[in-house]
């Protein structure tokens, strides 16, 4: 009568591992992946049919067809601060807070960068922990206004991004003009020597200018904060405060040192994506145009929730969207606008919100077909007496 | 001649991942009866209960509703059949009012809006018809949580349910509220409603219902008329073994003093400038249960949150062991040997999201035992957890790694229970510990709760239960509007005594320990 359940038999481990609770939650986001480029394909196919069944495939492989090698580099070094972001938002909302000020503290900690690579010319590792330092100082101030001020994090965070670009802006164009170059609108210059992040001695030409070994760091750092969430007793303490702030009180944790710690934790995570930005030379910050904040760091929730708040799931998360939006810049630019992948990550991330429901989804659609399939075996059963033998068969 | 059934729950069995929850249970109510479901925590009451209201879709077994087999897929399927349920935590929206909440999901609609007149006059009726006295148009968070259940009782009653289903009513309701439901039990039943009555309390149950099933670990035991039975057999049914309902106990020997209570004041949250707690003296020695009685929202709470720091006191001084705590962490406090079984066993006991051994050392995380170098060591936190479940008898479906969330009310207390007797503390304060158990529990904790007095803690009880009050205590304060008025003697009172006491009838009280701890 069982006999679904016979199958997997002899494999419990890989039946162990398929049907994982992490294993649901990767599907679900696979769905939600598909769905948003399947609805892309059709937004492009309304816009130029022909253009988009050539494109489609650049889209989703990141335009590898045209940048080869040094495309694919160049992906991966993308990754890497956008890998950080991800982090950034999820180590906070796993412990109960939002942390939409991801932007401020990542323009901090570009900002904390590219001063000390620029002006104080110091080792690449230094900047980083500079940038490191500016972007958990940032994202203090909002975990001290909750803390003691009920403030609630999102307010603190989003009025805090705009006083970070801003300060930014200002002090580059008028303390700090001697790091921009006046003549290209107030952009910094090119980081260079100790300061830029070192691609281990491989040849620019054929991984490209950006490459890096930021993307390395990012991996470990992921790792690190998967086994700080899930095994360590400040993981403990923060996730159970996150689930429950009465009950980690009633233990005696301390509550708004936890915040506070997280949301530090948070920023350092999001300025140590701003410094593998800017001093991997992806591109340089531009004082005078900039006014709007930069969308890695907004990318950054987009791959917390597309990863479902799990810093592994994030790696993956991260690539899909850098995969993406380097695709994008290589599709046909005059029939589709480079924004075909900002509209793709955004339709995924809309659906990453409504995981809950497809992964309760699932069951459903397996019962489905196992009731179709047991129908089926039933008429056949019904159908011909020959069929018993290799019922019986099976059941040895 | 056959008797006309409305509900018959036909050998039905549920599964759960390791444990069978419900095994060939057959529950027959007749119409206009009060049928009680009586079983210990985990017998599977509420299993069956979820299976009778669609939640849950049995393994094995059939429905029948007035002799009519039907398959009730989801809870609109049992209402749409007249099956309706009052839930031991109400389900009510805190900020509408009454009449809003009675007619939620069934509003009486004129021309595109709500006609909330035809509605007041129909719950007018019905109020009046079975003596539920609701102000309609008072919001749910100003009024008595008896009222709250009464709005309940009206829900059910509006959208015109026959069968009614009440989980465990009588735990949050005060001793003359518990009368009065149980009063407004028959007068819904002398008028043709059935109902199904959840309960471990015996009393109410031999008081109110005419028959009773006894479920016990997931099977059905026996079902039994009322008259014919007494309370030991029903209690002796339930558990499988018989149980005593007095604690044997020796006498106090009180030692030196542990906890001293001065004058604290705690300020009231929701009607501020006031004060909850009014100027409260008192101490707790070695050996000694002291237990603060009264009826709920007294004071008694906001009491116990001052002395172990989850708010901060308005005035007073806390000392423990000679030493002045007012100012200590909650944690330095924990650390000092001060256990804390919480009232609220959802809110502050435990992390529902959390698996139970997660929970088991919600406290201890950090010692050495259970973490190295900023490391859990997960194997011994599992360890310990199994240890504990074994000895506090914990049932759940998966053991230590099953989610706190998913295990039954009763259960979670235990574990509670278990991880704060287990942290050895020197005072342990109990709200009450015996909250939604059933007597096999009740008699285990009590019994506990005296051991731990004879190995020289110093206990204090808050209960507002008078045959715990009454069968614990060594001394009893009683607590009145936020003051204790009065000290008592448990051999020398009665109960009639302690409940002038708490009425505010009575007065005694006056503070004269502090001299003689000195």
């Amino acid at each position: 009568m069982a006999q679904p359940k016979r199958k997997f038999a002899f494999m419990p481990w890989i039946k162990r591992v398929v049907s994982s609770v992490s294993a649901k939650k990767f599907y679900s986001s696979l769905v939600c992946a598909l769905v948003g480029l399947i609805v892309g394909f059709f937004i492009m196919l309304a816009l130029s049919p022909a253009d988009a069944v050539f494109d489609f495939p650049v889209l989703i492989t990141g335009g590898l067809q045209y940048f080869g090698f040094k495309g694919f580099c160049s992906i991966l070094a993308k990754t890497a601060p956008l890998l950080c972001c991800g982090l950034c938002v999820i180590f906070a909302y796993k412990t109960g807070l939002f942390n939409i000020g991801a932007a401020g503290q990542y323009t901090l900690g570009s900002f904390g960068a590219l001063v000390f690579a620029l002006y104080f010319h110091w080792h690449w590792s230094l900047c980083i922990l500079m940038a490191v330092l500016f972007g958990a100082i940032w994202a203090a101030i909002p975990g001290i206004l909750k803390a003691f001020c009920h403030v609630n994090e999102v307010i603190g965070g989003i009025m805090l991004n705009w006083i970070a670009l801003f300060f930014v802006n200002y002090s580059l164009q008028t303390y700090l003009i001697s790091i921009v170059d006046i003549m290209q609108g107030n952009k910094t210059y090119d980081v260079s020597g100790i300061s830029k992040l070192p691609n281990l001695g491989m040849d620019t030409s054929v991984v490209g200018n950006s490459f890096s070994i930021a993307i390395f760091i990012a991996l470990i750092v992921a790792i690190a904060i998967s086994i700080i969430l899930g095994k360590t007793t400040l993981g403990y303490q923060l996730k159970a405060s996150g689930l429950s702030k009465e009950a980690t009180r009633y233990a005696g944790m301390n509550d708004k040192k936890n915040l506070i710690l997280t949301m530090v934790i948070a920023g350092a995570l999001a300025g140590l994506g701003g410094a593998f930005y800017y001093l991997a030379g992806i591109e340089q910050w531009k004082a005078a145009d900039s006014t709007s904040l930069s969308s890695v760091p907004w990318n950054g929730i987009v791959v917390a929730f597309l990863a479902q708040i799990n810093p592994i799931g994030a790696i993956f998360a991260s690539l899909f969207i850098s995969v993406i939006s380097s695709g994008a810049m290589a599709t046909t630019q005059t029939v589709f606008p480079k924004e075909i992948g900002d509209l793709i990550t955004g339709i995924v991330v809309y659906l990453s919100g409504l995981t809950a429901i497809i992964i309760n989804f699932f069951p459903k659609i397996r019962e489905f077909f196992i009731k179709v399939f047991r129908k089926k075996k039933a008429e056949l059963a019904v159908a011909g007496e020959g069929e018993n033998p290799s019922v019986q068969e099976e059941d040895k | 001649m056959k008797e006309k059934y409305v509900i018959e729950m036909e050998h039905i069995t549920k599964c759960f991942p390791g444990i069978r929850a419900n095994d060939d249970i057959t529950l027959r109510v007749k119409k206009g009866e009060i049928h009680a479901l009586l079983g210990e925590n985990g017998a599977g009451k509420s299993t069956l209960m979820s299976v009778l209201f669609g939640l849950y879709q049995p393994d094995e077994g059939q429905i029948k509703i007035n002799g009519e087999p039907v398959s009730i897929n989801n809870p609109n399927d049992a209402t749409a059949l007249g099956i309706g349920m009052v839930h031991q935590h109400f389900k009510l929206v805190d900020v509408f009012t009454v009449l809003e909440n009675i007619i939620l999901g069934a509003e009486p609609v004129s021309r595109g809006f709500i006609d909330k007149r035809e509605a007041a006059i129909k719950i007018k009726s019905l109020s009046a018809k079975y003596g539920l006295y609701v102000d309609v148009d008072a919001k749910i968070e100003d009024i008595t949580v008896g009222m709250q259940q009464r709005a309940e009782i009206l829900k059910m009653l509006y959208r015109d349910n026959d069968i009614l289903i009440f989980d465990e009513p009588t735990s949050v309701l005060t001793l003359q509220e518990i009368e009065e439901l149980l009063q407004i039990m028959r007068n819904l039943t002398a008028e043709g409603k059935s109902i199904l009555f959840i309960s471990h309390k015996l009393n109410e149950i031999i008081d109110a219902a005419d028959r009773v099933t006894v479920l016990r670990k997931g099977k059905c035991i026996k079902t039994l008329n009322v008259k014919d039975t007494t309370k030991e057999e029903l209690s002796e049914l339930m558990v499988g073994h018989t149980v005593s309902f007095t604690v044997d106990k020796d006498d106090a020997r009180p030692k030196e003093v542990v906890l001293e209570v001065l004058n604290l004041k705690m300020a009231d949250k929701i009607h501020k400038g006031k004060n909850i707690v009014n100027g409260v003296s008192f101490n707790v020695r070695k050996n000694e249960i002291v237990c603060v009685a009264g009826i709920d929202g007294n004071g008694q709470s906001e009491t116990v949150f001052g002395i172990v720091g989850m708010d901060k006191p308005k005035e007073g001084k806390i000392f423990f062991n000679g030493v002045d705590i007012s100012e200590l962490s909650i944690f330095r406090r924990n650390n000092l040997g001060i256990a804390h079984i919480p009232e609220d066993r959802h809110k502050h006991g435990l992390v529902l999201d959390y698996r139970l051994d997660e929970n088991m050392v919600l406290e201890n995380y950090w010692m050495p035992e259970f973490s190295k170098a900023g490391f859990l060591k997960k194997k011994e936190i599992t360890k310990y957890a199994e240890k504990l479940i074994g000895m506090y008898d914990v049932r759940s479906g998966e053991g230590p790694i099953t989610k706190a969330r998913s295990m039954s009310g009763g259960n979670q207390q235990k574990a509670i229970v278990a991880r704060e007797f287990e942290r050895h503390p020197n005072l342990l304060i109990a709200v009450q510990p015996t909250r939604g158990l059933d007597v096999g529990a009740i008699e285990y904790i009590h019994k506990n709760i005296v051991a731990q007095r004879d190995l020289g803690k110093a206990i204090l009880l808050v209960s507002f239960e008078l045959d715990e009050v009454m069968n614990l205590a060594d001394r009893i304060l009683v607590m009145y509007a936020g003051e204790i008025v009065g000290e008592l003697d448990p051999k020398q009172t009665t109960l009639q005594e302690l409940g002038l006491y708490m009425a505010g009838a009575k007065r005694n009280y006056e503070y004269h320990q502090v001299e003689e701890a000195r």
